[in-house]
């Protein structure tokens, strides 16, 4: 089963919870400055390693023979980046059988080890993530200072290396135009947020990533704790700012939760923007507990499936953005309406 | 204009530095070469979008106010001044004695060259260390050790936050673009009133929240 059909803490706003950690070797060149060669031989030294690893076995996935749309369909699944998805000699990734676990090799640095969980659990994914990284540096020399810690190509990641961050679903905050002031506040107190899924430019679904940018001067321990506690305060604030506005604004809100239900129920052609900010609706309706024609099960599905590249992916051909569209529509409905059938 | 670090792209970002007794100097810069050069900037300019985002469509471009970003232009996180941006500033022929990376080259791109840079340009990560990061010492796990318990029993309980208003329950999905632009530049105005009210600026909050009136289309006080 994929990692992010499991039950989750707080999953009425936390999506998922990820940790990366950024490791390189000694006495090498940090990739962007390495030719194929180079690289090659990176992969070499860690492949081995990696292969070799217990506790959960690691695919190999050469990023250079995979078709486009397979390389879409991985960073979709947030399983490999944009940079590596050039698909450079020596870029590779190690994946795990659910998928939770992945491991770049060559991207930035030579090593992003990466581990996903659903729901908000920082602690359990920092362990595991440490847990491989503690093999990896075991088995092969990492470029470490003293003074700066694990050495990273960005000067910014060195220190920890570690970079935790969350999915949260802030449709509220979103609506009631909260979001430039907490954006604001938590880039203040050392945190980034982005908009995860849609264009740069407009982000769908009202789902954003938050993370930490600190990792100098301060331990893998502070810097969760910290974030934890931070996050807990967003939590608090969407939860609350949902249970007030629903209490006043019941009917305006029911509205609009099934009318989005209508939609995507019927709708032959959805955008993979429309779609995200309709499935929004419907998450909200399910954290509010009046919506129970869907559960969140469902919702997490389509949320990880419904991109352009899953779309293709399951249809095994090219097609046109207009039959993505319809396929995806066709497949939305599959989902929402095998619960009903099921009844 | 063209960028003029790269002397193609459109520029958009623009940063002054003003230097006691020196006239105020400028650089204009495409989004791109702003990201290269470290130089953060909250909002759509830097494409990560989340007042463009959040917010819906053309409201993104009512925000990215070069005014706004100033501020933080000069905090870059390798804190280059307008000669280190333009790769003329002395000391940027200095390179890493292992990989040959420059200084020049490292400031252009941010990214350095291999694990050694890290000593070769101390001189100049360190300040940059000093206020961008907690410091400049390394206090985490070490290679190969296991590291300490990160089990957070003892981590504080659910906390409320400080703050929290409620009164507002307009969607801006539910109102019309221009209406969208007014609540946003009242929400924005609001805070501005917060913190002039906190720094005891009298004269700026009055200013404010007339402003905030008259976007409302409230009558001023006094007037009938």
């Amino acid at each position: 089963m994929s990692w992010y059909l499991e039950a989750g803490n707080d999953s009425d706003i936390v999506l998922s919870s990820r940790i990366r950690l950024a490791r390189n070797l000694k006495g090498m060149q940090f990739p962007h400055k390495m030719e194929d060669e180079e690289r090659k031989k990176v992969l070499g030294f860690v492949s081995d390693v990696l292969l070799k690893y217990e506790k959960n076995s690691l695919m190999r996935m050469d990023i250079a023979p995979l078709p486009e749309t397979d390389r879409r369909s991985l960073i979709e699944k947030h399983l490999i980046s944009e940079d590596l998805a050039q698909g450079k000699e020596g870029q590779s990734a190690f994946i795990s059988q659910d998928e939770n676990v992945s491991v770049m090799v060559n991207e930035e640095d030579h090593l992003r080890i990466q581990v996903m969980a659903p729901g908000f659990a920082l602690e359990n994914t920092y362990k595991q993530a440490e847990d491989l990284a503690v093999h990896i540096e075991k088995a092969l020399p990492v470029a470490f200072s003293e003074k700066y810690g694990f050495l990273t190509a960005y000067p910014s990641n060195t220190g920890t290396g570690l970079r935790a961050s969350v999915m949260v679903h802030l449709p509220i905050i979103t609506s009631l135009g909260r979001m430039p002031a907490l954006s604001e506040s938590l880039s203040k107190a050392g945190y980034t947020v982005r908009g995860v899924y849609g264009e740069k430019s407009q982000p769908a679904g009202n789902i954003y990533q938050i993370s930490n940018t600190i990792t100098l001067g301060i331990s893998e321990k502070q810097t969760l704790m910290n974030f934890a506690k931070m996050i807990n305060e967003v939590i608090a604030l969407e939860r609350k700012l949902r249970s007030d506005f629903y209490e006043k604004n019941k009917d305006r809100l029911e509205d609009r939760v099934y009318r989005s239900l209508g939609e995507l129920e019927f709708a032959r052609l959805l955008s993979a923007g429309e779609a995200m900010n309709r499935l929004s609706d419907l998450r909200l309706g399910v954290a509010c507990k009046f919506l129970k024609e869907v559960n969140e099960r469902q919702l997490m599905l389509l949320l990880n499936t419904i991109g352009d590249a899953s779309v293709q992916k399951r249809c095994g051909e090219e097609l046109l953005p207009k039959d993505i569209d319809m396929k995806r529509a066709d497949f939305v409905r599959e989902v929402l309406l095998e619960k009903k059938e099921k009844k | 204009m063209k960028c003029q670090r790269c002397k193609e792209r459109e520029a958009n970002v623009k940063i002054m530095k003003q230097t006691s007794g020196k006239a105020p100097q400028m650089l204009m810069l495409c989004d791109e070469c702003a990201r290269a050069l470290g130089i953060s900037m909250p909002g759509s300019l830097m494409g990560s979008g989340i007042f463009g985002g959040a917010l819906g469509g053309g409201l993104g471009n009512t925000m990215s106010n070069p005014l706004d970003i100033l501020a933080s232009a000069f905090e870059a996180p390798f804190g280059l001044g307008l000669e280190d941006a333009m790769g003329t500033g002395a000391g940027m022929t200095k390179t890493c004695p292992s990989c040959g990376l420059s200084l020049a080259e490292f400031t252009k791109s941010g990214f350095l060259g291999c694990p050694d840079c890290y000593e070769a340009f101390a001189e100049r990560i360190d300040p940059v260390f000093m206020r961008t990061q907690m410091g400049m010492k390394h206090v985490g796990r070490l290679p190969g050790k296991d590291g300490e318990n990160v089990a957070f029993s003892e981590m504080p309980d659910k906390t409320e936050l400080h703050e929290v208003e409620t009164d507002s329950d307009v969607l801006l999905e539910d109102l019309p673009e221009e209406e969208k632009d007014k609540k946003m530049q009242i929400l924005k105005k609001e805070k501005l009133l917060k913190k002039a009210v906190e720094e005891e600026d009298y004269l700026e909050a009055a200013k404010l929240r007339d402003e905030i009136r008259a976007l409302k289309g409230e009558k001023k006080e006094g007037e009938a």
